[in-house]
């Protein structure tokens, strides 16, 4: 443990003393209070700090990541380029004892850079916060001073930014009678026999030119395992349709959302937020008119909001903590108002609305979100310490950074690459699809829990979000997934800090079998 | 060895070939480049935009790719607060780019805006695209014609007409703006008189030597600055508050009296006689200034607008369309406003003309609760009617030729031209200017040669049978004729004919009732109260008789104020009893004789 410490300790004074630490340093310093003093935003004191808060925390995070690629790969293949690594090696110091030592030198130093930019960070958005709003100074400018209560800006950077936010979806719709009915009526005109074999047609269908073979399908037809497997398909199928119908709302219909499993105390001050989009049948309406009623039926509180909204934008408004249930529970109907001729149909997506409760304060926020991005540092360190063992500096620098840009590109690659039955996709579709799919099993996905994003919008990111980033997460699925333990009924997860182990695993193996000098 | 130099030779003898082919390109490529000399002299003042052309290098391509992504999934999830940096920075990547320029303008006016709830934001949003266009693009695209015209539309259509819920709020921040720059225009029905007040701005100095070397005493200049009023809107700011200038102060029961030291020291320096004549140049040098520093109008163009067109009152937004839309003509092709016709300016030139017609006539009260908000209110302004009709009747020609008949088929402006007069005649004769009404059926009827039965009407059964086809008027026309239909009411009671009176006013009334029910309804079109709006009317006819085309002497207005019902002399007394008491003073007059206070 001694020698670990010992090379810990060295790898952190030798990356202190290299030039290109005091550059990333001055960078990260100056961009920090640079942005935090000349932020506009949008005009609005919650956009100045949001907009301080996304460019701080991302410039930050990729100068802090940079500085890791080229410190990291600078330090070991130094080493070996100098030979220094002769001295090393010829000591009491086992490989692996080297290998993780380097990691943990240049993350000692991640850290300590990391914190008290963080904390930088913090207090100026602090500081943001404390200056006057424009409703705030027209109020004083009009000679009422004090707290402006009915300030929608100010509420907004108490509620939205200087909190910790839970993530909740409304419950699912209770469609199980109106499933089986429909299952029941489908069965009764089509026949069962009937549901499965043209279920199968479209099947066998899909990607040929030529009309099913009718044996082949009488013959599926008597697989009993098949019938159930096809039976279970139909009905998701026809509970998707279901759920689907249940999102369209008519002019002058309502739909009901129910939100359980909030968190209630009677001291609870903080507001919720609800995010919605609305998706009109006929896009030439500029705006939509909806109403929102908040109902809680225990205590008898009814608020009705009337709202415009522009069609398929995310929009939301806020809802007084008294709407909530002492059980925890949220009733929110959605109305679709007919304006006039330009009545059309919406679609209320149930995954595209959120409700946002307090859960947790800014401050543990942001410590939080500095231990995802010390995640991300933490992977990369481990990618260069495994590249830099048997490759030269220029190599291991564009390695790591291809793997930093795929892991920042990675929603984007998923998005880019996803297969689209309707679109007849071809053998270069599956091919880049499971490619990409492939390539992440080894590299983490930066763009999973954004510290960014959880700061900027007053996310909660949960210590079970934190493990998920640094462990490896199991969980259940209904089966329907592509990977390979799809059988299992699984899906396993794995986090940054594991595939960080795994690649320095790797790296010390590749180190262990290296030729580092040969005596002559 | 000789295989080897041999291919060494080749491959120099072709890369020597194509970097030559490259020179070669360069001088038919660069004179094909649109970027014209003040496009390069105007990005050689920029180094920021200089070194974003240069600086990311070959990454500017996929930077630009991400900052577009990125913006529109932003949008899309609501998320706005970065908006405006970075449409400015893909605009400052692409300085060349009017496209560019012009589609981030349109998606903050007209999308952004629109995802917003609150008047504040709304605003927010269309200023900036206003911002993005004219502070910006049309300063690196000084000659690029779509600019103009997108520019022009927004004043045009976002914040001139009324699909969008909150366009009252567009229409009153810019006529606070313009309120403080320039104030009203003089309450007069003649033209001349309204450019005359204009030319000061246009013939002031362009800077502070040249307005020393005016005659503007020092001393004046001195006390401004020790006040700490500096020559920009901290000066039109105190001067609109302090002065005694009708045309910008607040109304006599709004007006605030200084409360320190300093202010007073200040008011004095608005008010003095002393300094008359420093004040009303110095006034004119800050509002050149600031047209065209801030704004970035031209007010040599402005009065040009003025002396073709009409009396344009800057506070509205029509005003602006038409600025815009006829300066794009002017700087990108060199055409002169002779040459500037309906035809080549997207219609903006005719709508905007229309509009003025009728709501020309801006009554602006100011709101000292939130100056932002001033209460806005409109009439049809006669003296555009001409302008419109010669600009229809010159395009005309243009559709149908020097020798073609105006009803020829080629004239396709003719059936919105007929339009457009039926509803002056209208207009002219509900508002009790028959000869006027009489000349513009004629031009309808010989003219223009519109076929039909009601065109063969007498000019009073003309207008009898259009109302009843029209059934609910549009929005301004319904205003239009509301002004015009009120204006005859009380021009007939101060002449004491109480019949006429009764007969204009209930149809006033009919045609508000009528509006309340078939459009009234949508919440951005609700009207205030009839009492209210008729109040106001009241009020601008005793205070500003001229604004409404009307000239009434003092004892006309009392014996108007005497016929008022008890209840309209109770609401209007407050608002009078400053200024017309002022007026009385000043012709001997008593005014609690002639204007007694009503019974509470």
């Amino acid at each position: 443990m001694r020698n670990l410490w010992a090379v810990a300790r060295e790898t952190f004074i030798q990356c202190v003393r290299t030039r290109i630490i005091t550059i990333f340093i001055v960078l990260i310093a100056g961009w920090v209070f640079y942005v935090g003093l000349t932020v506009e935003g949008d005009g609005t004191l919650k956009g100045k700090i949001q907009t301080f808060l996304a460019y701080g925390t991302s410039l930050t995070q990729l100068f802090l990541s940079l500085a890791t690629i080229f410190l990291a790969t600078g330090i070991i293949t130094r080493d070996i380029r100098n030979k220094h690594i002769f001295t090393v090696v010829t000591k009491p110091i086992a490989r692996w004892q080297y290998v993780l030592g380097r990691w943990l030198g240049v993350i000692l130093l991640d850290a300590s850079l990391l914190f008290p930019t963080m904390g930088v960070i913090y207090l100026m958005a602090e500081y943001l916060r404390r200056q006057p709003t424009t409703y705030e100074i027209k109020a004083a400018s009009a000679g009422r001073s004090g707290v402006v209560l009915a300030d929608p800006d100010r509420l907004a950077v108490e509620n939205e930014i200087f909190t910790a936010r839970a993530v909740h979806q409304p419950d699912p719709f209770e469609i199980n009678d109106a499933l089986q009915q429909r299952w029941n009526k489908l069965v009764k005109e089509r026949g069962l026999d009937n549901l499965i074999g043209d279920y199968l047609r479209k099947e066998m269908q899909k990607g040929s030119a030529n009309p099913p073979d009718e044996m082949e399908i009488e013959r599926r037809l008597r697989d009993a395992a098949l019938r159930k497997k096809i039976i279970t398909k139909i009905r998701k199928d026809l509970r998707r349709q279901i759920i689907e119908e249940t999102e369209l709302v008519r002019p002058g219909s309502s739909l009901r959302l129910t939100f359980s499993g909030l968190k209630w105390k009677k001291s609870m001050a903080g507001r919720l937020e609800l995010r919605y989009r609305l998706h009109p049948f006929h896009s030439y309406r500029r705006t939509i008119a909806s109403i929102w009623q908040v109902v809680n039926p225990k205590s008898g509180y009814s608020q009705i909001i009337p709202r415009t909204d522009s069609p398929n934008t995310a929009s939301s408004f806020m809802i007084p903590p008294q709407a909530v249930t002492d059980d925890g529970k949220l009733t929110v109907y959605y109305i679709n108002v007919p304006t006039g001729r330009e009545k059309t149909i919406i679609q209320v997506k149930s995954n595209e609305i959120n409700l946002y409760q307090q859960v947790g304060s800014f401050e543990g926020n942001i410590f939080r979100a500095s231990l995802i991005i010390l995640a991300r540092l933490v992977f990369l360190t481990a990618v260069a310490v495994l590249f830099g063992v048997f490759l030269s500096f220029p190599i291991t620098c564009l390695a790591c950074l291809l793997v930093f840009s795929l892991g920042m590109m990675s929603g984007f690659l998923f998005d880019a690459t996803r297969i689209v039955p309707a679109a007849s996709p071809g053998g270069f579709d599956y091919f880049s699809h499971y490619l990409v799919r492939g390539i992440f099993i080894f590299i983490p996905t930066f763009s999973g829990t954004s510290a960014v994003d959880a700061l900027v919008d007053g996310v909660n990111i949960s210590w079970a979000n934190l493990l998920k980033e640094y462990a490896l997460i199991i969980s259940r699925t209904d089966g329907n997934s592509n990977w390979l333990w799809n059988s299992l009924r699984f899906q396993v997860e794995t986090g940054i800090g594991l595939r960080s182990m795994l690649a320095l695993l790797i790296g010390w193996l590749i180190f262990r079998r290296r030729q580092v000098g040969l005596a002559t | 060895m000789f295989k080897e130099r041999f291919v060494q030779l080749v491959m120099l003898i072709l890369a020597g070939a194509v970097f030559t082919s490259a020179a070669l390109l360069v001088g038919p490529l660069n004179s094909k480049r649109p970027l014209k000399a003040e496009f390069e002299q105007a990005l050689a003042k920029h180094p920021k935009i200089i070194l974003l052309q240069v600086a990311p290098g070959g990454l500017r391509a996929p930077l630009l790719t991400y900052l577009w992504i990125r913006s529109q999934q932003l949008k899309e999830d609501g998320k706005f607060f970065d908006a405006k940096q970075q449409r400015d920075l893909i605009c400052d990547l692409m300085p060349h780019f009017p496209g560019v320029w012009a589609f981030h303008a349109w998606d903050m006016a007209w999308n952004i805006s629109v995802a917003t709830h609150t008047p504040d934001e709304r605003w927010l949003w269309v200023s900036n695209g206003i911002r993005l266009l004219r502070d910006r693009g049309l300063k690196y695209n000084p000659n690029d014609l779509i600019l103009y015209r997108e520019l022009a539309w927004i004043f045009f259509s976002k914040m001139g007409k009324y699909t969008d819920e909150m366009h009252m709020v567009y229409k009153q921040r810019w006529a606070a703006k313009m309120h403080l720059l320039l104030g009203a225009p003089p309450m007069t029905e003649s033209v001349e008189k309204v450019i005359d007040a204009f030319l000061p701005i246009v013939e002031a100095p362009g800077n502070l030597n040249d307005l020393l070397k005016q005659g503007v005493s020092a001393e004046f200049i001195n006390r401004l600055g020790k006040s700490g009023i500096g020559l920009d809107e901290t000066f039109l700011d105190y001067y609109n508050r302090f002065s005694n200038d009708p045309l910008v102060a607040p109304p006599t029961w709004m007006r605030n009296e200084p409360e320190t030291d300093k202010e007073r020291q200040i008011a004095n320096l608005m008010q003095s006689e002393k300094y008359a004549d420093d004040r009303r140049k110095v006034l004119a040098f800050v509002r050149r200034k600031l047209l065209i520093e801030k704004y970035r109008m031209d007010p040599e163009w402005m009065l040009k607008l003025m002396k073709r067109y009409g009396p344009l009152d800057w506070r509205n937004v029509n005003s602006h369309a038409l600025y815009w839309s006829t300066l794009g003509l002017n700087r990108a092709m060199n055409l002169d406003l002779g040459e500037i016709n309906a035809l080549n300016n997207d219609r903006i030139l005719l709508g905007s003309l229309k509009s003025l017609t009728r709501t020309g006539q801006l009554y602006y009260t100011p709101n000292p609760n939130d100056p932002d908000r001033p209460i806005l209110d409109w009439g049809p302004d006669w003296r555009f009617i001409e302008p419109t009709n010669r600009e229809y009747l010159r395009a005309e020609r243009i559709l149908v030729g020097p020798k073609g008949r105006l009803d020829d088929e080629k004239n396709n402006l003719r059936v919105g031209h007929i339009t457009y007069l039926s509803n002056v005649v209208q207009l002219l004769y509900i508002g009790g200017r028959e000869s006027l009404a009489r000349k513009y059926y004629n031009v309808i009827r010989n003219v223009l040669k519109a076929k039909g039965e009601v065109y063969t009407l007498s000019l009073h059964d003309f207008v009898i049978e259009k109302r009843r086809q029209a059934g609910v008027p549009t929005v301004e026309m319904t205003w239009a004729l509301f002004g015009s239909a009120l204006r005859s009411a009380y021009r007939a009671l101060a002449g004491g004919n109480h019949t006429e009176f009764a007969r204009h006013h209930a149809f006033a009334r009919r045609i508000y009732n009528t509006y309340l029910k078939n459009v009234g309804t949508k919440p951005r079109l609700k009207p205030r109260p009839f009492s209210e709006l008729e109040r106001n009317f009241v009020i601008t006819l005793l205070l500003r008789p001229r604004s409404i085309g009307l000239s009434l002497p003092l004892l006309i207005k009392a014996r108007l104020y005497n016929t008022l019902s008890p209840r309209m002399q109770r609401e209007v007394y407050p608002y009078i009893v400053g200024p017309v008491k002022r007026e009385c003073q000043k012709e001997g007059l008593d005014f609690n004789k002639a204007f007694p206070e009503p019974m509470k």
